[in-house]
């Protein structure tokens, strides 16, 4: 009898175990996807012509980052992401990250921009596997450099947003993305390819 | 030690056995009906429509245009981190159908990028150096069939006897054995190996 008791309670624990694995499983992806967004919830400060803000951040290497040091030298790609870890996030960058020569093929370098902090971008940059651009914290003070740019959303994180800076310094392009969608890699290219 | 113990132990490995079972089947919808539904658009290379039997050479086609017994699918992104780093394991997946004299010209392999451009897939092309035809998806249809799920995905679709070629393989995510999955691959496709059906 003790036996049978026995077995049904490890019976018991058997299934528990199973279905705690599974609502884990399901905690990450509710975690991850964070359901439909407003697409746009921030106004636009600057615009295409204008001088680029200039702005410093830290990258998760550490070292800082100053946009007016690519002046005279390149082209700079500045992509604002809304956040790490979220599931689109986790599909761009890594798709810019394939494309490096395309890149430097029109003399262009990358930002990425969140308003994360540097831990935070530090693990998820890793799980990657790591990228070739540097991926800049505009933590503190927060969002600072998205709100200059007029990309800052009301609940604190960034619009999905491309801005491609010329040589001199000036806007030549600017990409809001709704904020659910992936923006295609190609208008990015097209965009540099006006510039050459 | 009571006599029932070992029936006992016996009962808990199988039902570890039967819950692991039920975990590792694949949780995402079938996409059986929207294989069906699948348009793919011409490949622009003539070696490649030559490769697939494909007679027109613009618009847009179903899978039982592709002539081959059977059709390996890998469903990919450009942009998505397991597609990439399983990109080399694709390409020898590739290789390994074609070194086999009897899958060479039975067996397509092709790849979809699913929510991908034509220059998006060109990037992944280039990149990975990748031997067999690729599809994209431009207005993002595809993605919309196969809502959900998680890339890479393979797809296996056999025709038997000119009719519409159904689904017989299912798989979420890449392998690390090659030959392994060919393997299973093949056996699943219930070809004859050394003769033709």
């Amino acid at each position: 009898m003790k036996c049978r008791i026995r077995a049904g309670v490890l019976c018991v624990l058997v299934v528990v175990f199973w279905a705690m694995v599974a609502a884990a499983a399901d905690a990450v992806k509710k975690d991850v996807d964070v359901g439909k967004l407003k697409p746009m919830d921030s106004e636009l400060k600057v615009k295409v012509g204008e001088q680029a803000p200039d702005f410093t951040l830290k990258s998760i290497t550490g070292k800082s980052v100053t946009l007016s040091e690519f002046r005279e030298k390149n082209n700079v790609v500045i992509s604002f992401i809304p956040a790490a870890w979220a599931a689109i996030c986790s599909d761009q960058w890594p798709g810019y990250n394939i494309a490096k020569d395309i890149f430097q093929k029109n003399d262009a370098v990358l930002l990425g921009i969140s308003v994360d902090n540097i831990p935070a971008l530090h693990a998820w940059v890793t799980q990657m596997d790591g990228l070739w651009f540097p991926v800049l914290s505009d933590f503190w003070p927060h969002g600072a450099v998205a709100s200059k740019y007029g990309v800052l959303r009301s609940d604190g994180i960034a619009e999905r947003a491309v801005f491609i800076v010329d040589k001199k310094g000036k806007i030549r392009f600017i990409g809001l993305q709704d904020i659910n969608t992936r923006p295609p890699l190609e208008e990015i290219v097209k965009e540099l390819e006006k510039i050459k | 030690m009571p006599r029932s113990l070992p029936s006992m132990i016996g009962g808990i490995v199988i039902l570890v056995l039967l819950s692991s079972l039920l975990r590792a089947q694949d949780p995402t919808i079938e996409y059986r009906s929207a294989v069906a539904k699948l348009k793919l658009r011409v490949p622009e290379n003539p070696a490649e429509r030559r490769h697939l039997g494909i007679q027109s050479s613009s618009g847009k086609i179903t899978l039982s245009q592709i002539k081959s017994e059977v059709i390996l699918i890998e469903v990919f992104s450009m942009y998505s981190l397991p597609c990439q780093r399983h990109a080399p394991a694709a390409n020898k997946l590739h290789q390994a159908i074609d070194s086999r004299e009897e899958l060479k010209d039975r067996v397509r392999m092709i790849g979809i990028g699913m929510g991908n451009s034509p220059f998006e897939v060109g990037v992944f092309r280039d990149k990975y150096s990748v031997a067999f035809p690729l599809f994209d998806d431009r207005d993002s249809s595809i993605a919309e069939l196969f809502s959900g799920m998680r890339t890479p995905y393979y797809l296996g679709l056999r025709s038997r006897d000119g009719a519409e070629p159904e689904v017989f393989f299912s798989k979420p995510g890449g392998f690390t054995n090659t030959e392994d999955f060919l393997d299973s691959f093949v056996k699943a496709s219930g070809i004859q190996l050394g003769g033709v059906q």
